[in-house]
C-alpha cells in the first residue's frame, strides 16, 4: 500500500491574506504628525524656504560676499545697482549686498544663539520654580514681574550702557578676557546677553505654569509610587509635557530677538560700526532718505521679510503642534 | 475678589521696589559720573559743589534709602543732573503729549483692528481673509522705525500731504504719520486676535440656536458672537495701551514728536540718572495697573474666569 506522503491539493481553503486595501493608515509618533501637519501649510513652508536660504547664506557669507564689508571707496560712494555692486553701495562706497548679508549673519547669530540659551536657562529656571514652589519661587516670580513690567527695549537700554561702560573698562583683570571677545566680536557678545536677559521672562512663565498644572496628576504621582526620584521625574516625565508651548514661545522669541537687536544696533548701541546690522544699516540711511531711497529699503525689506517668515513658521508650528485646535 | 484684589495690589510694592533696586543697582554698576566731560573737565571746585548738591558721595545704602524715602514720602524723583528742572517736571511736561498720542493711536488700533479681525473671520478662508491676516502679520514683522520712514518719505515728502515732523496737539495734520505708525504693530495683532476668538465663538452651540432660531445673519454675528469673542481681546488690548501711552522712542525721535519715549534713551546716554529712575518707575507703573486692570476686567465680563 503506498502511502502518499504529500498533503492532498489544498481545496478551497485560501491562506489568510492581509486586506489589500488600507482601511486604516500605519501608525505615525507625534513628531512625524506635526511635520505632516506643518508640510500641509503652504505659506509656512515657503517661510521654511526662506529662512534656510537665509541661515545657508548666512553662514557662507564670509566666502560668497562680493566684497569686504568694512572697506569701501568713496569714489564709488551713493552707487545706483548695476553690475559690479547689484544692490548699490553705500554713503562711504561700501557693497551693500555684502554689508546685507554680514547683518543678516549677525541677526541670525544673535538671535538663535540668544533663543538657545533662553530655552535651557528658562526652561531649567521654570521646572525648579514651579516643582519646587516656596520662597525661591516667590523670587523668581517676582523678578519675572518687575522685569514684565518694563518694556524690554528699556531694560535693553539699560543693561546695554552698564555692559558697554564695564567692558570699556578692558584693563580690570575681572572682565578683561570677555571685553576682549566682545570687541573681537563687533559687540556682539553684549546683544547676545541683553537678548538673553530680556527673552528668558517669557519662557520661563510658560514652563511653570505648565509644571505647576501637571505636577500633581496621577501620572506623576504614579511615577512617585514606582520610586522616582525628583530629578527625574523632571527630566523624563514633566519635560516631554512642556516642550510644545516651549517650542513655539522660542520660535516666536527669535523675530522678537531680531527686532530688539536691530532696535539696538538702530540706536547706536547694538553691534559695533564697522560690523553691519540692519539696524545699523537703516539707522545710516536716514540721513539720505530722501535722496536715496534704496539704502533704506534694502535693510527695511530684508528685516521685516524675515520677521515674517519666522512669525508664519511660529504660527503654522503652534498649529501643528496643537491638534485639537479647531481651524 | 476683595481678597484677590488686596491680595494682587500688595504685590505692587515688592514689584516696584525690585524695579526701584534693579535700575539703582545698574545705575550705580556702571562706571563714569554725569559730569564727565571728557577733555574738557568742569574745574575740581564746580565739580565738589555737584557733588555735594547731588549727594553722590554719601554711602550708596544711604543713597538708596534717602532716595526711596524722596519718592515714597514726598513723590521726589530730584533735580534733573543734565537739565536746569527735576525729574517731576520733565515727566509733567513730556508725558502728556506721549498719552494723547498713545490714546488715539489706541482708538485707531481697537477699531481698525477688529473690523479687519471680524471681517477676516467672517470671510474665513477666502481670499480677503487671506489678504487681511497677511496684512496683519506684515504689520506685526514691519518695525514702526521703518514703517514711519516710509511714511514719511511718501506722504510728507513725494505727496506734501503733512508736514514731516513736529507735533501741534491732538487736532494738527502733524499728528497722522506718528499715529498711523504707532498703531501699525497693534492694530496688526488685535485683528489677529479678534480673528482667532470669533472663529473660536462661531463654532459654538448657541451660534448655532440663534441661527436655528432663524436670526438674520448681521444679528447673529454683531449681537451674538462679537460681544463674546471681543473678551480675550481684551488682554492684548491691554497690553497695546500700555505699550502706546508710554511713547515710542522711535516714533517721536524720528517724526520730532516731544514725547517721553523720546527722553528715556537721551537719559541713559547723558546719565541723568533721577530722570531716569523716575521715567522708568513710571513705566512700570502704568505696565503693572493696566494687567491689574486688564485681568479684572477680563473676570468682569467673563464670570466664569474666577480671580484666585
Amino acid at each position: 500500500m503506498a502511502v502518499s506522503h504529500s498533503l492532498p491539493a489544498p481545496i478551497g481553503v485560501v491562506e489568510p491574506q492581509a486586506p489589500t486595501q488600507a482601511f486604516s493608515r500605519p501608525p505615525r509618533t507625534y513628531l512625524r504628525e506635526v511635520f505632516a501637519r506643518l508640510q500641509r501649510n503652504r505659506v509656512a513652508m515657503v517661510g521654511i524656504g526662506f529662512i534656510t536660504l537665509l541661515i545657508v547664506m548666512a553662514i557662507a557669507t564670509p566666502v560668497i560676499a562680493p566684497y569686504d564689508y568694512a572697506q569701501g571707496s568713496l569714489l564709488e560712494a551713493n552707487r545706483l545697482p548695476a553690475p559690479t555692486h547689484w544692490l548699490g553701495t553705500d554713503a562711504l562706497g561700501r557693497d551693500e549686498l555684502t554689508r546685507l548679508m554680514w547683518g543678516a549673519r549677525v541677526s541670525l547669530t544673535v538671535a538663535i544663539g540668544a533663543q538657545i540659551i533662553v530655552l535651557l536657562i528658562g526652561v531649567t529656571l521654570g521646572m525648579i520654580s514651579g516643582f519646587f514652589g516656596g520662597w525661591l519661587d516667590y523670587l523668581v516670580m517676582r523678578l519675572v514681574d518687575a522685569l514684565y513690567s518694563l518694556p524690554s527695549l528699556l531694560v535693553a537700554i539699560l543693561i546695554m550702557s552698564f555692559l558697554r561702560g564695564v567692558l570699556s573698562l578692558s584693563n580690570e583683570s575681572g572682565v578683561a578676557g570677555i571685553a576682549r571677545l566682545n570687541a573681537a566680536s563687533g559687540g556682539l557678545l553684549g546683544v547676545f546677553i541683553v537678548l538673553f536677559l530680556t527673552h528668558w521672562l517669557t519662557v520661563c512663565r510658560l514652563v511653570r505654569a505648565q509644571v505647576i498644572s501637571i505636577k500633581e496628576r496621577e501620572f506623576v504621582l504614579a511615577a512617585r509610587g514606582v520610586g522616582a526620584g525628583r530629578p527625574r521625574l523632571m527630566r523624563v516625565h514633566l519635560l516631554p509635557h512642556v516642550l510644545a508651548p516651549v517650542l513655539v514661545a522660542v520660535t516666536f522669541g527669535i523675530p522678537g530677538s531680531i527686532s530688539l537687536e536691530a532696535s539696538l544696533s538702530f540706536l547706536g548701541i547694538g553691534v559695533t560700526p564697522p560690523m553691519p546690522s540692519w539696524g545699523t544699516m537703516i539707522a545710516e540711511s536716514l540721513a539720505s532718505m530722501r535722496t536715496y531711497p534704496l539704502l533704506l529699503l534694502c535693510p527695511g525689506v530684508a528685516l521685516s521679510l524675515t520677521l515674517l517668515s519666522f512669525t508664519y513658521v511660529g504660527d503654522a508650528l503652534r498649529d501643528a503642534l496643537d491638534p485639537l485646535m479647531k481651524r | 475678589m476683595r481678597t484677590y484684589l488686596i491680595r494682587r495690589l500688595l504685590t505692587f510694592i515688592p514689584s516696584m521696589l525690585v524695579v526701584y533696586t534693579l535700575v539703582f543697582g545698574i545705575i550705580h554698576a556702571t562706571p563714569g559720573n554725569p559730569w564727565d566731560t571728557g577733555n574738557k573737565p568742569f574745574p575740581p571746585q564746580v565739580l565738589l559743589n555737584l557733588e555735594a548738591k547731588y549727594h553722590v558721595n554719601d554711602p550708596l545704602w544711604k543713597q538708596y534709602v534717602d532716595y526711596l524715602v524722596g519718592i515714597v514720602t514726598r513723590f521726589d524723583f530730584g533735580p534733573s543732573f543734565k537739565r536746569g528742572d527735576t525729574a517731576n517736571e520733565v515727566i509733567a511736561r513730556f508725558l502728556p503729549v506721549s498719552v494723547q498720542l498713545g490714546l488715539l493711536a489706541f482708538a485707531l488700533a481697537f477699531v481698525a483692528g477688529v473690523l479687519l479681525g471680524s471681517l477676516s473671520a467672517v470671510r474665513h478662508n477666502t481670499w480677503i481673509d487671506r489678504l487681511a491676516m497677511f496684512g496683519a502679520v506684515f504689520g506685526i514683522s514691519t518695525p514702526s522705525y521703518v514703517f514711519i520712514t516710509v511714511l514719511i518719505v511718501v506722504v510728507a515728502i513725494q505727496l506734501r500731504w503733512v508736514p514731516t515732523g513736529g507735533w501741534g496737539g491732538l487736532f494738527d495734520t502733524r499728528v497722522i504719520i506718528p499715529v498711523l505708525a504707532l498703531a501699525l504693530a497693534p492694530t496688526a495683532a488685535i485683528a489677529r486676535y479678534t480673528r482667532a476668538s470669533i472663529l473660536e465663538v462661531l463654532g459654538m452651540d448657541y451660534i448655532r440656536t440663534a441661527r436655528a432660531k432663524g436670526l438674520r445673519n448681521w444679528v447673529v454675528l454683531s449681537r451674538h458672537s462679537l460681544p463674546n469673542a471681543l473678551i480675550p481681546v481684551v488682554t492684548v488690548a491691554g497690553v497695546a495701551l500700555a505699550d502706546l501711552i508710554t511713547g515710542s522712542f522711535f516714533v517721536e525721535a524720528i517724526y520730532q514728536v516731544p514725547g517721553i519715549g523720546r527722553y528715556f534713551v537721551t537719559t541713559v546716554q547723558d546719565k541723568d540718572y533721577p530722570v531716569l529712575m523716575a521715567v522708568t518707575l513710571m513705566y512700570a507703573t502704568i505696565i503693572w495697573f493696566t494687567n491689574f486692570f486688564v485681568d479684572v476686567l477680563y473676570s468682569v465680563l467673563d464670570p466664569r474666569v474666577r480671580l484666585t
